[in-house]
Parts: C-alpha cells; sequence; structure tokens
C-alpha cells in the first residue's frame, strides 16, 4: 500500500541553451519495508531520480510520468501538498552532512525545528531530538546538540543528518549517496544505522554508487545507467548472477576485485 | 576562529562615528547659539573665545550650525540607507531565491535603472517633485537600490542552493520559513556591511542636492547647505567651507572604513569545516 511505484518517469532539465535529459522512462516499484538501491556511475541520473519524488528539483525540471504514493500521483501535488508530505511523510538525506546543516545554527536547534514548526512544544521536542540521537548511538546527546555541523567528525555529522532526516518519524527515506566521502569504518557505522532504521520500519530509497553498502543494505537494486534502467532485481541475485554487461563491469571495478586481481598478477595464483 | 579580534582601525573608526551620532543626539545642548539665529552685530567673525569657529554672512555661529548640521547629514544618510537597503534587499532576495521570471522582470529593472544617469536623476527627482524629507529620501533610494539589489541578490544565489536549504526544504519548510530563518541570517552579515558602505555614499548624495539647493532648504543647517553659503567667501574666509567639508569628509571615510573592518569582523568562515 505504501509503495513508491515509479511510471515511465522522465526528467528533462531546460537550460538555458539546451535541453538535458536526466533521466528516460523509468518504472521501478520500490516496496515498503525494504530498502531499494539505485545504483550507477556519476551522471547515471540516480540522484535527479531520487529527488524528483519529493519535487526538489527546481523550476528548470521538468518531470513527466507518474510516481504513485498512497494511491496518489506524486507529480500531481502542489506546492502545499508536498510541504506536508516531505519530512513527516517521506525524508531527505542529502549527500553532505556537512553542508546539510547550516552553519550559524546548533545541531539540535536544527533538528527539533521541524517538530517545533509543526507545533510540538519546545522541552518535548527537545526531549524527542535527544533521545533519537542517542538512539542512534551518540554516547553524550547533550554535547552533540551544542555543537555546530563543522564541529562534529564526518561519521557524527552523518549520524546527526539521520537524525534530522528521521525525527518527524517518516515512511520513506530517501537517502542521496549517504557514504560518500567516508572511510571504511565509517561506512560501517553508516550501514549499521540504516540497518536499524529499517528495523524501526523505515523504507528507504538509497542513492549510491557504494557498491559494497548497496550489496550489504538492500533488499532490491536497480542499475541505472544514462538515466535508463538497464538491470533491475534482488540483491542478492543481481550480486551473484548479474545479467547485463554492465553490470559485470560495474561489479569487475570494485576496489577489492581490483586489489584481487593485482595481488593475483604480483604473487601468481597460489 | 578568525576575524575576531577587533582591529584599532575598527575601534577608532567606530568612536569617530558614535562621536558624531552622540553629536547629532546631542546638538540642542551642546550649541552654544541658535544655529539660524542671525546677529548683524557679528558678520564674517573670525575664530575666537565666543565663536569657535567664527560667524557666518549672516552672523550665525558656524560651530553650532555644523553640530546641527551634523544631526540633518546623519539622519538623511541612516535613512536614506535603510531605505535604499530594504528596496535593493527585498526585490534582490525575491529575485534571487524565486528566480524564473520574477527574477528576469527583476534584473530588467535593474538594468534600466542602472542605464539612467544616477545623479541626474537624483536632481531631476528632487526637482520636479519639490524639496522635501519625502523626495530627498526618494531620490537617494531610486539611484542606488540597483547595485544593492545586483550584490544582495549574488548573495542569495550563494546560499540558495546550499545544501542545508535543501535539506530544510526537504523537511517541509516553505519558502517564506526558509527565506527567513535561513537565507537572511547567512547573508546578514553582507547586508550590514553593504548598508554601512552605503551610508557614506548617501551622505555625499545628499550633501550634493543640497549643495544644488534641492535638499535641505535654507536656513535649516545642513553641511551640503552650509558649502553652498559659503562658497561666495571661501577666498576670504575658508573655515566657513572647511568646516563642513571636514566634516562630510571625516564622516564619510569613517563610515566605509569602519565597514569594510565590519566585514572582516562579520565573516563567518564560508567551510568552516575545511580544515587549513
Amino acid at each position: 500500500m505504501n509503495d513508491l511505484v515509479m511510471h515511465d518517469v522522465s526528467v528533462c532539465f531546460h537550460l538555458p541553451h539546451t535541453v538535458v535529459q536526466a533521466v528516460k522512462h523509468v518504472s521501478l516499484t520500490c516496496r515498503a519495508g525494504q530498502i531499494t538501491g539505485l545504483i550507477g556511475e556519476s551522471g547515471s541520473g540516480k540522484s535527479v531520480l531520487g529527488m524528483s519524488v519529493l519535487g526538489l528539483l527546481g523550476p528548470t525540471a521538468q518531470i513527466t510520468g507518474s510516481i504513485g504514493y498512497r494511491a496518489r500521483d506524486m507529480l500531481a501535488l502542489t506546492e502545499d501538498e508536498y510541504r506536508v508530505l516531505r519530512g513527516s511523510e517521506i525524508a531527505f538525506i542529502p549527500q553532505n552532512p556537512r553542508t546539510a546543516f547550516d552553519p550559524l545554527r546548533k545541531v539540535g536547534e536544527q533538528i527539533t525545528e521541524p517538530l517545533m514548526a509543526r507545533g510540538m512544544a519546545k522541552a518535548e521536542a527537545r526531549e524527542r531530538m535527544l533521545t533519537r540521537l542517542a538512539e542512534l548511538g551518540f554516547d553524550d546527546p547533550r554535547a552533540v546538540a551544542a555543537s555546530y555541523s563543522f564541529e562534529l567528525s564526518g561519521g557524527m555529522a552523518q549520524r546527526a543528518l539521520c537524525a534530522l532526516g528521521t525525527i518527524q518519524r517518516p515512511q520513506w527515506l530517501i537517502a542521496d549517496e549517504p557514504t560518500k566521502g567516508l572511510d571504511a569504518i565509517l561506512r560501517q557505522q553508516v550501514a549499521t544505522i540504516f540497518r536499524k532504521l529499517r528495523c524501526e520500519g523505515v523504507s528507504m530509497l538509497m542513492v549510491t554508487h557504494d557498491l559494497h553498502l548497496a550489496e550489504a543494505l538492500c533488499d532490491r537494486i536497480a542499475v541505472l545507467r544514462d538515466g535508463t534502467i538497464v538491470e533491475e532485481g534482488p540483491a542478492a541475485e543481481l550480486f551473484a548472477r548479474p545479467q547485463t554487461v554492465y553490470m559485470q563491469m560495474l561489479l569487475a571495478a570494485r576496489p577489492d576485485v581490483l586489489a584481487a586481481k593485482r595481488n593475483e598478477v604480483a604473487y601468481g595464483n597460489a | 576562529m578568525t576575524g575576531r579580534r577587533i582591529s584599532p582601525l575598527f575601534a577608532g573608526t567606530g568612536a569617530v562615528l558614535l562621536v558624531f551620532m552622540a553629536v547629532a543626539l546631542l546638538a540642542p545642548w551642546l550649541a552654544p547659539y541658535d544655529p539660524n539665529a542671525v546677529s548683524r552685530d557679528a558678520i564674517l567673525a573670525p575664530m575666537s573665545q565666543a565663536h569657535w569657529l567664527g560667524t557666518d554672512a549672516l552672523g550665525r555661529d558656524v560651530w553650532s550650525r555644523l553640530l546641527y548640521g551634523a544631526r540633518v547629514s546623519v539622519f538623511f544618510a541612516l535613512a536614506g540607507a535603510a531605505c535604499t537597503m530594504l528596496l535593493g534587499a527585498f526585490l534582490g532576495v525575491i529575485g534571487g531565491y524565486f528566480g524564473g521570471v520574477t527574477d528576469r522582470l527583476i534584473q530588467i529593472g535593474v538594468h534600466i535603472f542602472q542605464g539612467l544617469p544616477g545623479m541626474s536623476l537624483m536632481v531631476a527627482l528632487a526637482g520636479v517633485m519639490g524639496p522635501g524629507t519625502f523626495s530627498i529620501l526618494l531620490a537617494v533610494t531610486l539611484t542606488s537600490w540597483t547595485s544593492f539589489s545586483r550584490l544582495v541578490r549574488a548573495e542569495v544565489l550563494r546560499v540558495r542552493y546550499a545544501e542545508y536549504v535543501e535539506a530544510v526544504r526537504a523537511l517541509g519548510a516553505g519558502h517564506g520559513y526558509v527565506l527567513w530563518r535561513y537565507i537572511l541570517p547567512n547573508i546578514m552579515p553582507s547586508l550590514i556591511v553593504l548598508w554601512t558602505v552605503r551610508i557614506g555614499t548617501v551622505l555625499l548624495s545628499v550633501a550634493s542636492l543640497s549643495f544644488l539647493g534641492l535638499g535641505v532648504q535654507p536656513p535649516d543647517a545642513d553641511w551640503g547647505v552650509m558649502i553652498f553659503d559659503a562658497k561666495s567667501y571661501f577666498r576670504t574666509y575658508p573655515w566657513l567651507l572647511l568646516a563642513p567639508g571636514a566634516c562630510i569628509a571625516a564622516l564619510s571615510i569613517a563610515i566605509q572604513l569602519w565597514g569594510d573592518e565590519l566585514r572582516d569582523y562579520l565573516s563567518i568562515d564560508e567551510e568552516p569545516w575545511r580544515e587549513g
């Protein structure tokens, strides 16, 4: 019922001298309760597709097709209807956790802000914010709440951002490259957080080019190339038996595969 | 944290501005004479114990007129800059934030007003509407809002596409909320600096208008009016002209330098997380 059903979605950007078609006729069903991964190389249109769900693409973008959610077409919503949906039903976690917080305001203040804007009392909102931060693995939520985003480490900022995204207890979470620029240990932490969110019943659409994360976390995966889906299926199957040459190439380009190949060349096939 | 130290120049120019403000506020108590009182016994008197800066052609005390003139000049400079800022910032913010057709229409307006020669337009406006507080403010505002609005627009564009604005929109915030809570605070340092710099230019514009007889009207004391009155006696009684001229110069230089220092002081580190 709460599935996100994209049908024949195309996105064009009307730029001054040219028209860029970022997404071409994509049909994809993201099931509620699951993590759907959108993978592909940079510029394949995966972020654009993720953002088009929330109507955040700006005036130059033209979206056609339909995105069904709860028996409604999201693309037909007015700005006001979108606003009600954003954050409380479908939340979005932007790419860079450092720049996703206003540098002038403290992290805690920003996390409680959407709650208070929707009428919650300050003390209650603060309580909920601290609980949420603690749930996401912060030992000292008060210290984090009293920090500015640039005072947090990359992993902490990512967790704080997850708290910001999920503070209104949304049904859906759209995460845009949640592990971009993080090292292996922090990527592990992020994966743990997203697993936790899934246990809480949050459905997710995860845009990533981190194939390890996708393999470890996603239930289903869609592979995007040049704005079209070239392959789609359950994650385990897709990684075990990639059908298309493109997916096979993507898998072969993984750093660990490359490292194994290098070792093979250097030390022979022992 | 960088740029949070109060430099000597910042403190010094700030003190000069405070003195001018205090003088403007306290003129009635500081001035020894009525600035408009004519005295036939002391026409063009030299500097003396009784008249610190002498008297002008009508026997009015120059020191007292200078103090009262600070009132008028400071008021017009602050109010003119504020009106310019309100109009320029409003249009700049709207254009920069919403973009599209709105922005294009505003930009057309900016180009038209920038194409008109500022000083001539100001003189024409003040001339057509007749002298008066309102017409001075309107003339000053209409001729100087464009540069303000362009700079504000550029600032808004910088913040508009920041990821935190996108994030707060994704959380369901409306345009008004984003503008008020996220865009304005982030461009505020630039706005304040632009405003202070504008005060200096407006001070000069109003002085020019008054000098041309289109601004503050005689016998009211204003530095521009005083320079106009003094120009016939410049060779023989240079202090009549030098005194208000020095005030205008000192105030506008102090404001410009102070604004410059203020920018350094307020400058928020654009990307504080990039250590280096």
